[in-house]
C-alpha cells in the first residue's frame, strides 16, 4: 500500500492551504477560541481520518505515508485536531477490529462522526509502563486503571486502551463508561487524564493480531506524533527566518550576521535528520515491518531533538517580542515541550532503543 | 517482487563470490586504475561481473559502458547488494565526481573518450582543488594555465590531492585569466599525471596515515582538448562537484569502518548487567549516539536518491555536516571508552584493534575539514538552501 509521489505532493499541497485558511496557528495565551468541531467535521468530510485505511476496508489507501503528510500539515500550524488518533484508531480497528467493531465503528471513525482517542500513556513520563488492566469476567473484560494526558480525551466517543491481561492488550471503550479530568495544559490543547474505574467491554472490544499491539499501536502513534512534530519544526524554522531577513540591527539584517546564520544551518540539519526518520518510519508501517517500534523511537527522538532546538531558538531570536503573548513563538515552544514529552521523552526512547538493540 | 527485482536478486546470487559478502577491510578496497591490485582475487571476478553489466555506473547510459538504469532500478540495486552484503565492485573518484560533471558538460568526445575507462575501472581519477593559498576560499586559486596556441603550460601546486600518488589522471581547476574577477577566470582541467613536469609527494596525517598528496605542475603541456566546459567557466562545474563529493565523502562514511560497535566497547569498559551496558548514562549517550548515526545513514540514502533522480539538492551540506559531526563523536566515544588504552601509537603492548581505534580517531578530525570545512557547509546551507542575506 503505497501513495505515489503526485498523489502525495497534492494531497500536502491541499492540506496546507485548508489549515493555513482554517486552523492557523495564532498568538495568546490558552486554549485557541477559533478551534472547534466544525473545523474538524470538515476535514473528515475530505477524508483525512480514513487516510491509512486501505480502500478495501472502506478507508482512502494513501497508507501511513499519506496520514503522515497530513498530520505534518497540522504540525505546522500546531493545530489541535484528533486527526492523529482518529486516523490511528481507523487503522487499528481496520486491520484488527473485530467483525463487530468494524461493522459498528470503523464507519463513525472513518468519517469523523465518531471521535477517537489513544488511550496509551500513563503518569508523568507516558512511558511504556502498563498499570492498567484488563481482567476476564463474564465472557468480557474489566478494565481498570488510570490514564494520563489523553489527547482530545474528554471528547471522544471510542477510546482505544492499552490494558494488560496475560500480555499486553489493546481495548475499545465506549467515552461514556469513562470518567474523564479535563487538564489545563501550558499548551492549551484539549488533553485529559481517563479514569477507568471498572470499566466492562465485551470480549469483541478487544483487537487481535500477532505481537505486542500495544507496541504497535504505541509505535503508530508516536510515528504520527513525530510527522506532527517536524511540520512544527519546519513551520518554525521558516517564521525564524523570516524574521531574520526583514529584523535590521545596526543598520543591517540580522540574518547577514555569521553567528546567527550557522544557528539556523544548524536547526536545518536537525530538522532534515528528523525529517529523513519520520519518513522511514510511515514506510516502515506501511510496510508492516518488524522493526517498526525501532524506526518509530527512532522517528520521535530526531523530531524532539529538532523541535527542541528549534523551538527553543524561536524566542530567542525574535527577541524580547518572541517573549511575549502576541507573538505566536511562545505557542511552538509550549507546543514542542509536551510533545517531547508525550508517549516518553527522549531520555525514555534512548533507554528503550539500547533495550532493543540489546545493549 | 517486481521482475527487476527478482533478476537482480538471482544474478547476485549466481555472481556475488563468498568473500565479497565480508567486510571489506581497507586493504582489498577496490580503487582500480592502471596499477590496480586485488589482494584478493575475488574482488577482480566481482568487479568484472559488474563491469559486464554496467552496474559499477548503473544510471550512466549503456552507450559510455553504463547499466542505463533509472532511479528506481538503481535503487533496488542498491537494496538487493545491500541485501546479499555485497562488498562496493569499485572504489573511484572518476564514478563518484568526474563522470556526473562530464555527463553534464563534457563534449560528446570527451565522453566517449573518459567514462568507460572509469566504468570499467580502468583509469584512477584525484582531484587538484584545494591550493596552499586556496582552502575554504577555493576560488582564490593560482595554478596558471597559459594558452600557448597548441596547448595549455600548467605551472603551480595542489595540495591535499587525496592519493595523487596512486592516481593516473587528475581533474583540476586552474586560472586561465588572472585579470578577470576570481570566479570568472578558472577552467576545469583534465591532466595525465604522467606527463613530465608532474611530481607528487604523500602529506603525513596527525593519524599516521597519509592518503593526501602535494602535487606540482612545472611547464605541464596539456592538450587543448582536455578541458571541460567553457574556457573560464569552470566555476560552475567546480561548484557541481563539489556538491557530489561532499555527498561521496560522506556516503562512504569516510571510510569509518562499523565492524566494531561502539556499544560493544560500552561493555568492555564498565561491564554488564543482564547483557546490558552496566552504567546507565553511559547506555543513554550510546543510544543517543547510535541513534544520531542512524538518522545521518537514512538521510544520507535520502540524497542519493535526489542524485539518481538528477538533482543534487539541498540535502548534501546537511549530509556532509552531520556524517562528520556523527564520525567525530564517534571516534571520541571510543577514544574515551578505551581510557589509556585507547590512546597508544604502536607497538605489542597494546591491542591492534584498539591502535586501529586511535587511529581512526585522529583521521576523523579531517572530516570536518576535507571536501568542505563543516563552517563552509553551514554558510552554503544558510545562504544557499534558506535564502539568508549577504
Amino acid at each position: 500500500m503505497t501513495v505515489s509521489a503526485d498523489d502525495l505532493q497534492m494531497l500536502e499541497d491541499t492540506a496546507r492551504l485548508w489549515v493555513r485558511e482554517n486552523a492557523p496557528a495564532r498568538a495568546g495565551l490558552g486554549r485557541d477560541p477559533a478551534l472547534g468541531p466544525a473545523q474538524w467535521r470538515a476535514a473528515a468530510e475530505m477524508g483525512w481520518a480514513a487516510a491509512a485505511v486501505p480502500e478495501e476496508a472502506g478507508g482512502a489507501g494513501f497508507g501511513f505515508t499519506g496520514l503522515g503528510a497530513l498530520l505534518g500539515e497540522i504540525g505546522r500550524e500546531i493545530a489541535d485536531m484528533p486527526l492523529l488518533a482518529n486516523g490511528i484508531a481507523a487503522a487499528l480497528v481496520a486491520r484488527h477490529g473485530s467483525d463487530k467493531a468494524r461493522a459498528d465503528i470503523l464507519p463513525g471513525l472513518l468519517g469523523g462522526q465518531l471521535r477517537a482517542a489513544l488511550a496509551i500513556g500513563e503518569g508523568a513520563h507516558h512511558g511504556s509502563a502498563l498499570a492498567t488492566t484488563a481482567r476476564q469476567q463474564d465472557g468480557g473484560w474489566v478494565l481498570e486503571g488510570r490514564k494520563s494526558w489523553v489527547a482530545g480525551g474528554a471528547d471522544a466517543d471510542v477510546l482505544l486502551v492499552a490494558a494488560r491481561g496475560d500480555r499486553p492488550m489493546l481495548f475499545l471503550a465506549d467515552g461514556k463508561a469513562v470518567k474523564v479530568e479535563a487538564i489545563d495544559s501550558v499548551d492549551g490543547r484539549a488533553f485529559a487524564h481517563v479514569l477507568l474505574d471498572g470499566v466492562a467491554v465485551a470480549e469483541d472490544a478487544l483487537l487481535v493480531g500477532n505481537g505486542d499491539l500495544v507496541a504497535h499501536a504505541t509505535g503508530l502513534a508516536r510515528i504520527g506524533l513525530a510527522a506532527e512534530m517536524v511540520g512544527a519544526g519546519e513551520r518554525a524554522l521558516e517564521i525564524i527566518v523570516d524574521y531574520l531577513k526583514t529584523r535590521e540591527q545596526f543598520g543591517r539584517k540580522i540574518g547577514s550576521f555569521q553567528a546567527l546564520q550557522h544557528r539556523a544551518a544548524l536547526m536545518l540539519v536537525d530538522l532534515e535528520l528528523a525529517r529523513s526518520c519520520v519518513q522511514a518510519a510511515l514506510a516502515a508501517a506501511d510496510e508492516e515491518r518488524e522493526d517498526l517500534e525501532e524506526l518509530a523511537i527512532l522517528a520521535k527522538y530526531m523530531a524532539g531533538e529538532a523541535i527542541h532546538l528549534i523551538s527553543t531558538e524561536m524566542v530567542q531570536m525574535h527577541g524580547g517580542i518572541g517573549m511575549t503573548a502576541e507573538h505566536v513563538a511562545g505557542n511552538y515552544i509550549k507546543w514542542a515541550r509536551v510533545s517531547e514529552a508525550l508517549l516518553g521523552g527522549n531520555a525514555l526512547l534512548a533507554e528503550r532503543y539500547a533495550t532493543i538493540r540489546g545493549y | 517482487m517486481s521482475d527487476f527485482r527478482a533478476e537482480v536478486r538471482e544474478w547476485i546470487a549466481a555472481n556475488l563470490p563468498d568473500s565479497i559478502r565480508t567486510p571489506m577491510p581497507e586493504e582489498e578496497i577496490p580503487w582500480g586504475g592502471r596499477n590496480a591490485s586485488f589482494p584478493n582475487p575475488q574482488s577482480r571476478q566481482w568487479l568484472e561481473a559488474m563491469i559486464a553489466k554496467g552496474w559499477t555506473a548503473p544510471t550512466w547510459p549503456a552507450a559510455y559502458g553504463g547499466g542505463g538504469l533509472d532511479a528506481a532500478q538503481a535503487m533496488i540495486l542498491q537494496e538487493e547488494l545491500e541485501r546479499a552484503n555485497a562488498r562496493p565492485a569499485l572504489f573511484s573518484f572518476g564514478l563518484w565526481m568526474l563522470g556526473p560533471v562530464l555527463l553534464e558538460y563534457g563534449t560528446e568526445e570527451q565522453k566517449q573518450r573518459f567514462l568507460p575507462p572509469i566504468v570499467r575501472g580502468e583509469i584512477r581519477w584525484c582531484q587538484g582543488y584545494s591550493e596552499p593559498g586556496a582552502g575554504s576560499d577555493l576560488a582564490s586559486l593560482r595554478t596558471r594555465a597559459e594558452d600557448k596556441g597548441g596547448h595549455w603550460l600548467v605551472n603551480g601546486q595542489k595540495v591535499w590531492t587525496t592519493y595523487a600518488d596512486k592516481a593516473d589522471w587528475i581533474f583540476a581547476l586552474v586560472r586561465t585569466d588572472p585579470a578577470a574577477p576570481k570566479h570568472q577566470g578558472i577552467s576545469f582541467l583534465l591532466i595525465d599525471l604522467r606527463t613530465p613536469g608532474v611530481s607528487v609527494r604523500p602529506i603525513e596525517l596527525i593519524s599516521g596515515s597519509s592518503p593526501f598528496c602535494e602535487t606540482f605542475f612545472d611547464d605541464v603541456k596539456v592538450p587543448k582538448e582536455n578541458m571541460v566546459g567553457p574556457l573560464n567557466g569552470g566555476w560552475t562545474i567546480a561548484k557541481k562537484l563539489l556538491q557530489y563529493e561532499r555527498q561521496n565523502v560522506s556516503a562512504v562514511g569516510f571510510g569509518g569502518d562499523r565492524s566494531v560497535r561502539i556499544e560493544d566497547l560500552a561493555k568492555q569498559a564498565v561491564g554488564e548487567v543482564d547483557g546490558r551496558i552496566a552504567d546507565g548514562a553511559l547506555r543513554n549517550r550510546i543510544a543517543r549516539h547510535n541513534l544520531y548515526d542512524r538518522a545521518v545513514d537514512l538521510t544520507t540514502r535520502r540524497s542519493q536518491i535526489d542524485t539518481d533522480s538528477g538533482s543534487v539538492g539541498a540535502l548534501t551540506s546537511v549530509v556532509k555536516y552531520a556524517s562528520a559531526k556523527a564520525n567525530q563523536a564517534r571516534g571520541e566515544l571510543a577514544v574515551e571508552l578505551l581510557g589509556l588504552d585507547g590512546l597508544g601509537w604502536s607497538g605489542g603492548n597494546f591491542d591492534p584493534r584498539d591502535l586501529a581505534e586511535t587511529r581512526k580517531w585522529l583521521r576523523s578530525k579531517g572530516n570536518s575539514i576535507e571536501g568542505g570545512t563543516s563552517e563552509i557547509n553551514l554558510n552554503v546551507i544558510s545562504k544557499r538552501v534558506l535564502g539568508l542575506p549577504d
